[in-house]
This record gives C-alpha cells, structure tokens and sequence, in this order.
C-alpha cells in the first residue's frame, strides 16, 4: 500500500495542480490571477515530466569522471533519464517568454481601460 | 517601483556584496556548463537576476548609466546571430547546417595543448549565444515592464 | 457556476489519479519512456562528444534545431514586450 502511494504520488500532485492551475484560469474573473494560474499548471507539466524521468538507483545526468577522463563503459542504468530533463529545460524558457509577454499585455489593457476584470473589461471593450 | 531607495545599507550590501557575486556565480555556472549542471540559459537567469536587482534597489537609472535599455537589444540580436552564425559555418565545409562535428578547431587544441572535440566546441558556442540571448531579453522585459506612463497619474 | 466548475476540476482531478495507476512506477528503471533513446543519447555522448554533461550535450547538439527556436522565441519574446510597451511611454527618472 505504502509503495503504491510512494509510486504515484508525483502523478496524483501533478494532477491536483494542474486542477488548481485550471480553476485559476477558468474560474477567476481577474486576468492577473488567470495568468497566475497558467504558471501553476506550466509547473504541474514539469513535475509530471521530471517525476517520469526518474530511475531507482540512478544518478543525475552528468557522466562520472574518474582522473580527468569520462568513466569507461558507459553504463545507462547508472543516470537517469536525460531528455525529459532537456525539454522541461526549454518549456521554463517558453514559460518566462509566455509570462513576459502576458504581463506586457496585461500593463497595455490597464493603461486603455483601468481594468483588468473580464467581465467588465468585455463590456468596455464593445 | 523603480524609485531609488535612499538607504547606504541598502546600497552598500547590494552593490558590494550582493551584485558581483551574483555574476561570479552565473559565470561559473556558464563556464563549468559542460562539466556539471548548468549551461546558457541558466547562467543567463542568473545574470540577469543580479541586474534586476541593481535595478530594483538603485533605480533603472542609476543602476548602470553606460549600459542602457536601448543597447541591449542590439546585445539580443547578437546573442541570436552568434548561434545562427554557428550553424552556419558548416556549411561552408561542405556539411549540414548545425553540424558541428566540421567546424575547423584544430588549431585551438594545438595551442590549447587539450583534447577537445568539434562537437564540443560547437556546444560551446552555441551556448555563448544562448547566454548573451536570454540574459539581454530578462534585462529589456524588466526595463520595459516597469516602464512609467507619460500622461499618467503617479501609481 | 462556481461549484460546476469546481466539481468539473474535482472530477478531473479524480480521473487523472485514477488513470495514473495505468502509469509506470516512479523510478521503475525499465519504464517504456527511459529504455530506448535515454540509453541511445548517453553512449552517444560519452563516445562522440566527450563531455560530461548530457543535457547540455542533447540541448545544444542532437536537439540543435529545437535550441535555435527556442532562441528565436525568447528573443521574439523580448521583441514583444519592447513592441507593446514602447509607445507612449517614457523612461523612468
């Protein structure tokens, strides 16, 4: 039971955060906490990745050197998955480009309507 | 937001013993970017985290007059030729574009006196560009993020 | 409205839980996802490139297209921001 939970859990608090991260953007009325909420479900992806690249007894994904030189053979099983490492590593990238840009946006809508409420802003927008 | 605090503590701290650490610590994460976690876009955010702390506690302006918002996005723009440019060079030799195994770096291992691959030279590059890239873009998004509006109330 | 929308979260949610025990175990070294390529890129590495770091390694050379558009997106990013921002605006002082 205890080594279900300990298997799973990364999977179930990826899926609880992603929840979170979908009511920030579908039940906020406030643009700044939709925002706010896609970044918590960006995160929740990452965990989700990170969690699955994991391999009992492996290391991280540096290659182990011994006197100056990479330690011959190389052996898989002693690292841990590095590709979803190298692609959760672009989407934090793509995730601060989405948020600064967000946010530029955000600072526009402010200076023409002094608001940032999504039903009101609608209504002004017409 | 941008407003300089008149604190001497505040200055002091930030600008002896915060500031330049903060680089020295982005560089070695750049430049050991090959032989242990790191590389171009983490030493990149790092860098560009001991700007904008300059820049929160000293005041946009004060915090680097000779190095202003204007000129960094030439910088950006030179970050992304440097990679382009990178890719390109291979082809000149009769490679793919981005295939680094032809670049002509024989003679750095000569003087060197230091095995290293082409491929591993590329990698270096290409992360030279990556660096310059991401930390001049987090730089002009702060800049122009806490911009003051002309016609506006003070906020 | 509000408690549609929570109970539709609260179901997903629940589906996701549920549909994880289909997953591979954490760690479980034989999981589909860490057999094939994983293996394929460490040798690759340690044989053709000689540097210790992997991801920098897949980062900057076998995914070497990916990195160049990342590039372009983070700088297309910055292009954004200035764009949007810049007009009517004037600088702090």
């Amino acid at each position: 039971m205890i080594d279900e939970i300990a298997a799973r859990f990364p999977y179930w608090a990826s899926g609880v955060l992603i929840a979170v991260g979908l009511y920030g953007m579908i039940g906020k009325r406030s643009l700044v906490k939709k925002l706010i909420g896609m970044n918590i479900f960006q995160s929740a992806i990452i965990l989700f990745f990170i969690a699955g690249s994991m391999r009992d007894g492996a290391t991280l994904p540096i290659l182990l050197i011994e006197d100056g030189h990479i330690l011959t053979p190389v052996d898989p099983e002693l690292y841990v998955n590095p590709l979803p490492h190298v692609l959760m590593l672009t989407a934090i990238v793509v995730s601060v480009a989405i948020t600064g840009v967000a946010l530029a946006f955000l600072i526009r809508i402010y200076r023409e309507y002094q608001d940032l409420d999504e039903e009101s802003l609608l209504k002004k927008v017409r | 937001m941008t407003d300089r605090h008149d604190s001497v503590i505040l200055h002091f701290v930030v600008r002896v013993f915060m500031v330049p650490f903060i680089v020295m610590f982005g560089a070695y994460v750049f430049i050991h970017g090959e032989l242990s976690p790191g590389g171009g876009f983490q030493a990149g955010a790092i860098v560009a985290s001991a700007f904008v702390l300059a820049r929160l506690t000293l005041g946009t302006e004060h915090a680097s007059p000779r190095f202003p918002t204007r000129y960094l996005i030439w910088l950006a723009s030179f970050g992304v030729g440097i990679y382009v440019i990178a890719g390109m060079v291979p082809m000149f030799y009769g490679a793919n574009y981005l295939d680094y195994n032809s670049l002509p770096t024989a003679w750095f291992n000569d003087i060197a006196e230091h095995h290293r691959t082409a491929r591993a030279m590329g990698i270096f590059i290409v992360e030279v560009g990556v660096f310059i890239g991401v930390f001049s873009v987090l730089v002009i998004m702060y800049d122009y993020l806490t911009l003051r509006f002309r016609e506006g109330e003070d906020d | 409205m509000k408690w549609l929308t929570l109970a539709f979260l609260v179901s997903f949610a629940g589906l996701f839980v549920y549909v994880s025990a289909d997953l591979p175990d954490r760690g479980d070294p034989h999981a589909p996802a860490n057999e094939h390529l994983a293996a394929e890129f460490i040798e690759l590495t340690a044989e053709e490139i000689e540097i210790p770091n992997i991801v920098s390694a897949i980062l900057a050379d076998f995914r070497g297209y990916d990195t160049l558009g990342e590039t372009i997106v983070i700088f297309t990013a910055g292009l954004a921001v200035l764009l949007v921002l810049q007009t009517g605006y004037k600088r702090n002082d």
